[in-house]
C-alpha cells in the first residue's frame, strides 16, 4: 500500500536488524547495492545516530548484485562472497538474506547455502524480500526461519536451559526493545526465572539453540507469535501469548500471575513478588505526584505505536497513572484477525470510549488526531509536526526516534514505565485547554481486568 | 516518490530536514509479479491530492525496472491530469556500485524534464553547484560570493523547483566538487548557453583564495574577490595559532577524490602528516592528482572503495594513524581499532570558515582519544586472523567479474 512518510520499512530491513542484533552471527546480503545502506538507515533513524543521512559502515558482507547478475543470475556470485565472507568474519553462523531482485530473477539460494554446509560451515539461509512486507514481517518471518533450523545453529555445549523466551520486540521497530528486554529478564528472575531474550547484548546463536528446551515462550507483540507456535508444535515449548508489553506493576502483576499459572507456580507467592513491585512503583509516583498535581498533566491523550509499547503504554497511563487516554493508533498492521483482542485489551482498562485505529502513513494519522484534538500525544518523530499544529504536548515514543536516543531506555516493566513518567513531567506542557464538550460522565472508570 | 518496495524509501526516512512530501508506492508481492502501475499512479494522486506540488519525481528501484514497468504512460498522463511535471528518475540500483552516480541519474532528469527558462541566459548570477556539499558548506560559500559583489543560489541542491528552472538563465555555472557538478553544469552549458567553470575544490586557503578570485574575474568582480580573500587571510592568520593541531600527526584520509585532494592539502598546511589514502572511487580524470601524490609520497597507502569496512580495518591495523578524516561513514569499525575519527559529516569544511573548523575539530579529537581507546579494549575479533594477516587488496584480484 501507497504509503507517505513510510514508518515500518521492509522485510529486509527487519530481517537484518535482528541478525545484527545477535552476537557471533554473520549477516550475508544477497542484494542489491543500497539495501544494506536503506536497512542500515533506518536502524540509525530507530536508534537516533541519525538525523541526517549518515550511513554508518555496516559491517554487513553483501553481493551487492550488478546487471550481470540480474540478468544471468546471481548465484555464482552468492557462492563468491559466501567463500570469501567465511575467510574474512568470525562468526559461530552466518545467514544468506535475499532481498527482492535474487527473488525475482529466481536464483537458487537454497543450492549455494546448501552448498556450504555440506563443507561443514555453519550457513543458513532466510529469504527476506522487501515486497514480502514489513520490518515487523521479516522480524516474524527470520525469527521463525532461524527456530526452524535449529538443529542447524551451534550449541555451545550442555548450558542451562532458559526458562522463558521473549518473542516479539522488534529491533529498530521497537525503539526500546533492548532496554525493555533487559528489564524482562530482570523482572522475570524476580521469580527465580532464567529469561532468553535471544536478541541484544551478550545473546548469540546458541541461545536460539537453547530455545527449543525452554519451558515457556512469552509472545509481547503479534510478531512473535509465527515463531512460537513452531516451539510449540515442534518441541512442546508452551505459548504465553500476552501480545503487548507489559508497563507498571499491574501489568508486570498480571504477567507474574499468568506466568506461574502456565509453570505451575505457588500463587501467593507469585503475588506477593507482584506486590513488592507495586510498593516499589508507589514509592516513586507518590514523590512524582506533587509534580505532576502541579504540573497539571491529566491530559486527554493519544499513543501512536506499535502493538507492544501502544497498549502496554495506553494501559499504564490510563490504568495508573489517570490520563484520558482517548485515541490509541497502532501502526504495525497486526494480523486483522488480532484487532478485536487488542481492541479488548486496551478498553478493559482504558475504558469503552477510547478509540482504537489501525493506522500507519503519516497523513493518514494526522487527519485522525486532528479529528481527535488530544493535549498530549505519544508517537514518533513524523507526530511531531502535527502535535505542534495542535498545540499538543508531545513525547516521542515510537520509530523514528529522532529527537534522543534510546540505549537502555524502555517504557517496559516497572523501570521503565516510571521513565515514561519521568519523560512526561521532562517535556513541555502546554496550557491546558477547555475541553469543548464538558465530560458528562467519567469516560474511563477503569475496570478490574479478568485475570483468569 | 519513490516506486518499489516500501524499504526502498529509507533514506527519506532518515534525511535531515528532507522538507518535501514524500510517499513509497510500496510494491508488494503481487505487483512484483503482476506490475506495479497501478500502485504507481495511486501513490501519485495521493500525494498530489495532499499538497500543492511544483513539480513531482519519480524514483524507481531494482524490482519496477526488472519487472519493465510501463511508467511513462502513467506519468506523462497524470503530469497532463495534474498540470505538474512529473519526472522519472530512472535509478535502477543495480547498474553501478557508486552511489554517486544517482547524483548525476537525477541531475539528468531534472534539466530533461523541467521546462525551460522563461528567457535564454541574462541574469548576473552565478549557479553554485551543490549536489552533496552540506548546507553550511553551500550557505558559506554562497556568503563569499555575496561579500564580492556576486549574487549566487545554490543548485540543485538546496535550491527551489523554480531556482532550478532559472539556473538556465544565469550568468555562469561553478564547480564544487567538480566530479559531482559537471553533469549539471554541462548540461546548463549545452541546452542553454550558461557558462561553466570547473575549478578545484574550495578547501584550505590558498584553493578558496583561488576559487574566490576566479568566479570574481569571471563575473567582473576580480577586484572585489581579491579583497575579500585578503581580508579572510588576516582573520584567519590572528585565529590560527590558537587552533593547531599537533605537529606532524598521521591522518589516514578516506573522501571522495577531489574533496580528498583539497583535504589532503589543507591537512598538510595544517603540519599534520598523511598516513594513508581511501578514496571512494578513481577515474583518469584523477591522474594528475595521483601523480603528484605520488611524487610527494611515493610510499602512501592507496584504498580505493565504498563502504568497504573489512579492507579499512585491514589496511588502518598496520598503518596506525593518529587520526582518521572522512566524511559520511560513522566509521565506529575504525573507532574500534583505538583511533580517533573525524567525519566531516557535521563538520563545514570548504572555504576559510572550514579551515577554522577543522583545525579546531582535529584539535579537540587528538586531545582526548579515551572513547577510541575504550572501545579498542575489546577482545572481540570481527575479523579473521587470516585476513588481517594479507594484504588489503587480496580480494581484489579474486573477485568475481
Amino acid at each position: 500500500m501507497a504509503q507517505d512518510g513510510d514508518r515500518n520499512g521492509c522485510a529486509l530491513h527487519g530481517s537484518v536488524r535482528l541478525l545484527e542484533a545477535i552476537e557471533g552471527v554473520v549477516a550475508i546480503l544477497h542484494a542489491s547495492p543500497g539495501c544494506g545502506v536503506s536497512a542500515g538507515l533506518g536502524t540509525d533513524a530507530a536508534a537516533n545516530s541519525c538525523d541526517g543521512p549518515v550511513a554508518s559502515v555496516r559491517e554487513l558482507s553483501a553481493t551487492v548484485l550488478q546487471e550481470k547478475q540480474v540478468v544471468f543470475g546471481g548465484t555464482a556470485r552468492l557462492r563468491e562472497q559466501i567463500k570469501n565472507t567465511l575467510k574474512v568474519h568470525n562468526g559461530d553462523l552466518y545467514v544468506v538474506v535475499t532481498g527482492c531482485v535474487p527473488e525475482i530473477v529466481g536464483d537458487d539460494t537454497p543450492a549455494m547455502v546448501k552448498e556450504a554446509r555440506e563443507q561443514r560451515f555453519p550457513v543458513i539461509g532466510v529469504a527476506s524480500p522487501g515486497f514480502k512486507g514489513h520490518a515487523w514481517t521479516g522480524y516474524a518471518q527470520t525469527v521463525r526461519a532461524l527456530l526452524d533450523q535449529e538443529s542447524l545453529l551451534p550449541s555451545s555445549g550442555d548450558g542451562p536451559a532458559p526458562d522463558v523466551n521473549l518473542l516479539g520486540l522488534v529491533p529498530g521497530q521497537d525503539a526500546g526493545w533492548e532496554g525493555d528486554l533487559l528489564d524482562l529478564e530482570q523482572l522475570l528472575s524476580l521469580l527465580g526465572l532464567r529469561a532468553n531474550r535471544l536478541l541484544g547484548y551478550g545473546q548469540r546463536a546458541s541461545d536460539w539453540h537453547r530455545a527449543t528446551r525452554a519451558r515457556l515462550t512469552l509472545v509481547l507483540s503479534p510478531w512473535g507469535a509465527p515463531a512460537a507456535q513452531l516451539l510449540s508444535e515442534r518441541h512442546g515449548v508452551p505459548t504465553l501469548d500476552l501480545g503487548w508489553l507489559p508497563t507498571g506493576s499491574r501489568d508486570v502483576g498480571i504477567l507474574f500471575d499468568r506466568v506461574g499459572q502456565a509453570l505451575g507456580f505457588d500463587g501467593v507467592k507469585v503475588k506477593a513478588v507482584g506486590q513488592a513491585l507495586d510498593a516499589r512503583q508507589r514509592h516513586f509516583l507518590a514523590k512524582a505526584s506533587p509534580a505532576l498535581l502541579l504540573g497539571d498533566v491529566q491530559k486527554r491523550t493519544a499513543i501512536v505505536g506499535g502493538t507492544a509499547s501502544a497498549v502496554g503504554q495506553a494501559r499504564f497511563l490510563a490504568g495508573t497513572l489517570g490520563q484520558l487516554v482517548e485515541l490509541i493508533v497502532i501502526t504495525d498492521q497486526p494480523p486483522e484477525e488480532r484487532h478485536p483482542t487488542i481492541g479488548e485489551t486496551v478498553r478493559s482498562v482504558a475504558g469503552d470510549d477510547v478509540h482504537i485505529a489501525f493506522l500507519s502513513g503519516q497523513a493518514e494519522i494526522a487527519a485522525q488526531l486532528r479529528a481527535s484534538k488530544p493535549e498530549l500525544i505519544l508517537g514518533s518523530a513524523l507526530e511531531e509536526g502535527v502535535a505542534g499544529s495542535l498545540e499538543a504536548a508531545f513525547l516521542e515514543v515510537a520509530s523514528p526516534i529522532h529527537s534522543r536516543p534510546f540505549f537502555l531506555r524502555g517504557y517496559g516493566g516497572v523501570t521503565g514505565a516510571l521513565s515514561l513518567v519521568e519523560d512526561l513531567l521532562t517535556i513541555d506542557q502546554l496550557p491546558h485547554r477547555a475541553i469543548a464538550a464538558p465530560l458528562i460522565s467519567p469516560p474511563l472508570a477503569p475496570k478490574q481486568e479478568n485475570l483468569s | 516518490m519513490v516506486h518499489g518496495p516500501a524499504g526502498c524509501a529509507a533514506t527519506l526516512q532518515a534525511g535531515e530536514g528532507f522538507g518535501a512530501p514524500w510517499v513509497v508506492s510500496g510494491i508488494d508481492e503481487r505487483d512484483s509479479i503482476m506490475g506495479g502501475d497501478r500502485r504507481l499512479r495511486a501513490a501519485i494522486l495521493a500525494l498530489a491530492a495532499a499538497h500543492r506540488l511544483s513539480a513531482i519525481a519519480v524514483v524507481t528501484s531494482p524490482v519496477v525496472v526488472i519487472n519493465n514497468d510501463d511508467i511513462d504512460s502513467v506519468r506523462l498522463e497524470l503530469a497532463d491530469e495534474l498540470g505538474v511535471p512529473v519526472i522519472p528518475v530512472l535509478t535502477d540500483g543495480f547498474r553501478t556500485k557508486v552511489a554517486a552516480s544517482g547524483h548525476d541519474t537525477a541531475v539528468h532528469a531534472l534539466f530533461k524534464h523541467l521546462p525551460a527558462p522563461p528567457r535564454p541566459a541574462s541574469e548576473d548570477r552565478v549557479n553554485l553547484l551543490a549536489i552533496a556539499e552540506s548546507a553550511e558548506d553551500a550557505a558559506h560559500l554562497r556568503s563569499l560570493l555575496a561579500e564580492a559583489g556576486v549574487s549566487a543560489t545554490a543548485v540543485p541542491r538546496y535550491g527551489h523547483i523554480d531556482d532550478i528552472v532559472r539556473a538556465g538563465q544565469a550568468r555562469l555555472s561553478v564547480s564544487l566538487d567538480r566530479d559531482e557538478s559537471n553533469y549539471a553544469g554541462e548540461a546548463l552549458r549545452s541546452r542553454y548557453g550558461v557558462d561553466y567553470l570547473e575549478l578545484p575544490v574550495p578547501i584550505g586557503v590558498a584553493a578558496t583564495g583561488n576559487w574566490l578570485r576566479a568566479v570574481g574575474g569571471a563575473m567582473a568582480r576580480g577586484n572585489q574577490a581579491d579583497g575579500v580573500d585578503r581580508l579572510h587571510r588576516r582573520r584567519l592568520a590572528i585565529e590560527r595559532p590558537h587552533l593547531t593541531p599537533p605537529a606532524r600527526a598521521r591522518v589516514f584520509v578516506h573522501l571522495p577524490a577531489r574533496p580528498a585532494f583539497a583535504v589532503i592539502d589543507l591537512l598538510t598546511d595544517l603540519g599534520l602528516a598523511i598516513a594513508g589514502l581511501g578514496l571512494t572511487t578513481v577515474s583518469a580524470s584523477h591522474n594528475p592528482s595521483l601523480q603528484r601524490l605520488a611524487e610527494q609520497t611515493p610510499d602512501l597507502a592507496v584504498l580505493v572503495g565504498e563502504g568497504q569496512a573489512f579492507e579499512e580495518v585491514n589496511l588502518v591495523r598496520r598503518l596506525r594513524p593518529d587520526l582518521i578524516v572522512t566524511r559520511g561513514q560513522a566509521a565506529v569499525h575504525l573507532l574500534r581499532l583505538g583511533i580517533p575519527v573525524l567525519d566531516l559529516q557535521r563538520v563545514p569544511f570548504f572555504g576559510y570558515q572550514g579551515v577554522v573548523r577543522v583545525a579546531d575539530a582535529i584539535a579537540r579529537r587528538l586531545a582526548n582519544p579515551s572513547l577510541a581507546r575504550f572501545l579498542a579494549e575489546s577482545r572481540e575479533a570481527r575479523y579473521t586472523e587470516g585476513w588481517l594477516g594479507k594484504s588489503t587488496h587480496w580480494f581484489i584480484k579474486h573477485e568475481v567479474k
